[in-house]
């Protein structure tokens, strides 16, 4: 029988094609319907209908041989699936958007729920940048990838539901199918028995065809018999595949364990006539997709049903058959994807093969699904892979928040003997696994300790390397800069230079030397190139490089790093693009950019709630803090409760962040003398332990709370720190120690065209309350007014542009108070919050009531509220 | 409304495939989008789209009359 002609979708297919035309709102359909409904004829006949309106377009087809291969169904687009893990993705999506002339693509994606998590992650690519066109079937009521999910949840895709056909457009397809009038009796029954379900419609009428119950007298097509038909269509696709000879169900059964499964090897496993048998019948179709062909199973169903009844052993001797055949084209141009036929390997009767296993396992890591690579890994060391084997199985378990069993995995492997650079790689890769996913930073040492004690030369370099990153984020950074430096840098491999970067990154950010950090992130970036974990350790260096930039006030090129990693980690699904949120918002924040910062940082935090790397307290501080600043006191307390859960002792060179995050809570909350004190325990932490850059923009918030009294520090550390923000905070200090309003206000502009606005904010504050003290009315208004321009463009609020903004003649303490006054607090809960005695709190407030001219503490706190309504009592 | 009407529009929506037919006699009936949903066994974001079909296979019904 021919192809069935499409009836009864005038209407859906002037859906999609509305979609398709207009420049709009959504970027393609998603078919959701029944199995057989018609879906996949529906997305045909509208791929038709765009190549003929000089549409460029492209079929892929999830399926449940192919769904457990990262990007098993965009297989076409690979060519070469090995390469930077990073641009993977990116080469895919060039592939399928190019098109001749600027073409339009249409991408249809049939069963996308059956896609693998690669493949739909392209999609969800595709569609979220409107790269393509996209019409996806899915069927109804089965689970599908949250990436295809979200297509339509997110409004991505226009939902069309599609419903089974009426019972006169059922007829009319009927009678199209057969090409004249069918009686009244047949096409009732029929109608009855499929109710609009196109496929059981045409499987009915195939299998009474053949059986030739359907026949045509009297110019009618009648059906004829008493054949009890199954009312279920499942049961009726199985009668009719059932009836097919046995050697064309093993055509089915090979096509469905490997679909899509490639002519080549079909035609070496079965009989030539027997795959024509089965195309014939309709139960397979070939496709020229490739340059020999692939046949895929003529509907889902076949396989759905066959795979169900198959016994184990059939289907691993099938596999097996595939995959033996695969494994000898292998040294053919052609050769197969490696993670395919290990999958097929790994499920057959085959004896196991650590080779074919390893090698897949490796491309499983590049292509980023470490929980395959892991399996992968995992089956190549239980067939006797040796010791590289084992370093990649316990670098998968250890990026799976499996670090207990990679710790165990890389104890055996150090104890051995192991040849050069597998054993100084498994010696690293244990310190790290140790400092941070464990969060032992001791023992950390101590493998490092042990090891450089047995080691020398090229290992020792390597090992060195290991140990400069840990005293750097042990907050010692001149003593990690030593050690970097007496490192031959020749002698690393990929992996050991990556940590060397990283090391000299954090040191250098600290030490005050920002731009050093560029060239060496730069080359970190092209290391990262040569292998998955790189790749995904080079994402994370970002964050240094652009926390560097941050301290020494190199803020739009911070921007700009940040941006360059957000896009790049586009591409990357899984935790890289969590990364890359967490760099994009810290750079925000930095320039006080405060939506930007919450919306990424908020997301860093949420997402992969399990992680123990301390990504979670680095990520959570800055977060607290940008919160803080928007003014959001119960979510900034909150936020910097679950910092402090967080906390991570591979972290403590961000000690000083965390306790700015605190200072900028308590600010929040109204508490500037708590704010202060903070701030100064922080540049204390910062001076003792060398992080001049990090003292300097302690420092920096101190001033910000009041502190008058930095000059002298700040000029010493403004010799010693590279970039223009230590030159500029020791002039925002030397200006508040002379009581300088016109310097201030210098130091303001030149803070604003540095980037970091609230800071320029704040100084206009500081400008305006000396001018204001001295009677210079005019200059106080103009800075007040600058000083509210920016700190209002952030969205933000500081306790400075609270003061500057609130005419009340009070002193700073006093204003804290009646702050807090106004918050609820009693006389004995200020004492404790600002550790001064009820006896001076009460002074405080006598003394601010005169001032002000109120009667009560409950007056003071009102007036504090109507004149400061964004401070942390709103 | 004319008898005549009312006939047409019935005898319209008793051509149409189930599923529309019930959309539309649930939209008119006044019925939440939610239960509709829940009738129809649709999800909500389909809605939308499977009345806007609806009421077109219905049009082109009418019209053939």
């Amino acid at each position: 029988m021919q192809a069935w002609p499409l009836t009864g979708r005038a209407e859906e297919l002037e859906v999609i094609a509305d979609v398709l035309c207009a420049d709009g709102h959504y970027a393609g359909v998603v078919i959701a319907g029944a199995a057989g409904v018609g879906k996949t004829r529906l997305a045909r006949e509208a791929m038709s209908l765009a190549a003929r309106r000089g549409w460029a377009v492209r079929w892929v087809a999830g399926t449940i041989a192919a769904q457990s291969i990262p990007l098993g169904a965009c297989e076409q687009w690979a060519d070469r699936l090995a390469g930077d893990p990073l641009q993977l993705v990116g080469s895919v999506i060039a592939k399928v958007t190019a098109s001749p002339n600027g073409a339009p693509v249409l991408v249809v994606v049939d069963d996308a729920r059956l896609l693998d998590n690669l493949s739909a992650f392209v999609l969800h690519q595709l569609v979220q940048r409107r790269a393509a066109t996209v019409i996806a079937t899915i069927r109804t009521g089965a689970p599908a990838p949250d990436a295809v999910t979200a297509l339509w949840k997110d409004g991505h895709l226009r939902r069309l539901d599609l419903q089974p056909l009426s019972h006169g457009e059922s007829d009319a397809l009927l009678r199209s199918a057969l090409g004249g009038p069918v009686s009244t009796a047949c096409a009732e029954r029929m109608w009855r028995l499929t109710r609009g379900n196109v496929l059981f419609l045409h499987q009915l009428v195939s299998q009474e065809l053949h059986a030739q119950r359907l026949i045509t007298r009297d110019g009618q097509w009648q059906w004829e018999g008493t054949m009890q038909v199954s009312q279920s269509l499942v049961d009726l696709v199985d009668l009719r595949i059932g009836a097919a000879p046995e050697p064309v169900l093993e055509v089915i059964d090979l096509v469905a364990v490997a679909e899509p499964l490639e002519l080549t090897h079909l035609t070496a496993l079965a009989d030539a006539a027997v795959i024509e048998d089965a195309e014939r019948r309709g139960l397979i179709a070939v496709s020229r997709t490739k340059p020999n062909g692939v046949a895929r199973l003529g509907h889902p169903l076949y396989g759905e049903v066959r795979l169900a009844q198959a016994g184990q052993l059939r289907l691993e001797r099938l596999r097996g058959g595939i995959a033996r055949n695969m494994f000898a084209s292998n040294t053919t141009a052609d050769a197969p994807d490696p993670v395919r036929m290990a999958l097929l390997w790994l499920q057959s009767d085959l004896p196991p093969d650590h080779d074919v296993f390893t090698r897949a396992a490796q491309a499983a890591f590049e292509r980023l699904d470490v929980a395959l690579a892991q399996r992968l890994a995992e089956a190549a060391v239980g067939a006797g892979a040796g010791p590289d084997t084992e370093l990649l199985l316990a670098h998968t378990l250890s990026v799976l928040n499996r670090s207990a069993e990679a710790d165990l995995l890389l104890e055996s492997l150090t104890d051995r003997p192991l040849l050069e650079p597998v054993w100084s790689d498994a010696v690293n890769l244990r310190a790290i696994n140790l400092l941070w996913p464990m969060g032992h930073p001791e023992k950390s040492r101590n493998v490092i300790d042990d090891a450089l004690a047995s080691s020398s030369g090229a290992t020792s370099h390597s090992l060195l390397a290991c140990r400069a990153l840990q005293l750097a984020v042990e907050a010692l950074p001149a003593d990690a800069l030593r050690m970097c430096e007496s490192i031959d840098c020749g002698q690393l491999a990929a992996l050991p230079a990556l940590v060397l970067a990283w090391a000299q990154i954090i040191a250098l950010g600290e030490l005050g030397h920002p731009l050093q950090t560029g060239a060496i992130a730069e080359e970190a970036a092209r290391l990262a190139v040569a292998s998955p974990a790189a790749a995904l350790q080079a994402v994370l260096l970002v964050l240094y490089h652009t926390e560097a930039l941050i301290l020494g006030g190199y803020l739009p090129q911070a921007v700009a790093v940040a941006a360059r990693t957000y896009q790049q980690a586009a591409d990357v699904p899984g935790v890289a693009q969590s990364f890359a949120a967490a760099i994009s918002g810290i750079a925000a924040l930095g320039s006080g950019d405060l939506s930007t910062a919450v919306a990424g940082l908020r997301r860093a935090v949420s997402e992969f709630p399990d992680r123990t790397d301390g990504g979670l307290y680095h990520f959570g501080v800055s977060y607290a803090v940008a919160l803080a600043h928007t003014g959001d006191v119960d979510a900034a307390a909150e936020a910097l409760d679950q910092m402090r859960r967080n906390r991570h002792p591979g972290h403590r060179h961000i000690e000083s962040d965390s306790l700015l995050a605190a200072a900028w809570v308590a600010a929040a909350q109204g508490r500037t003398s708590q704010a202060h004190d903070l701030a100064r325990e922080a540049a204390e932490f910062a001076r003792t332990h060398g992080q001049h850059a990090r003292e300097v923009v302690s420092l920096q918030a101190a001033i910000q709370f009041g502190d008058q009294h930095t000059a002298a520090r700040l000029a010493e550390l403004a010799e010693l720190v590279d970039g223009p923000r230590a030159g500029l905070v020791a002039r925002w200090a030397a200006a508040l120690a002379d009581g300088d309003g016109d310097a201030l206000l210098a130091v303001s502009h030149d803070l604003e065209v540095m980037g970091d606005r609230i800071a320029a904010a704040d100084a206009a504050a500081h400008a305006s309350r000396i001018f204001h003290h001295r009677n210079r009315r005019g200059p106080a208004l103009t800075a007040s007014g600058r000083a509210d321009r920016l700190i209002t463009d952030c969205g933000a609020t500081t306790p400075a542009t609270q003061a500057a903004t609130t005419p009340l003649p009070l002193t700073d303490r006093e204003r804290e108070i009646a702050i807090l006054i106004s918050q609820g607090l009693s006389n004995i809960e200020i004492a404790q919050a600002l550790t001064l005695s009820v006896r001076t709190i009460e002074g405080h407030i006598y003394r601010a009531c005169v001032r002000v001219g109120t009667a009560t503490r409950t007056e003071l706190a009102h007036l504090t509220t109507q004149f400061a309504p964004r401070n942390g009592a709103s | 409304m004319a008898r005549d009407n009312i006939d047409a529009f019935e005898a319209a929506l008793r051509q149409l495939p189930e599923a529309y037919s019930l959309a539309l006699r649930l939209k008119s009936a006044g019925v939440a989008d939610e239960v509709v949903c829940g009738y129809l066994h649709i999800e909500p974001e389909g809605l939308d789209t499977l009345l806007q079909v609806a009421l077109e296979k219905f049009d082109a019904e009418l019209h053939k009359r």
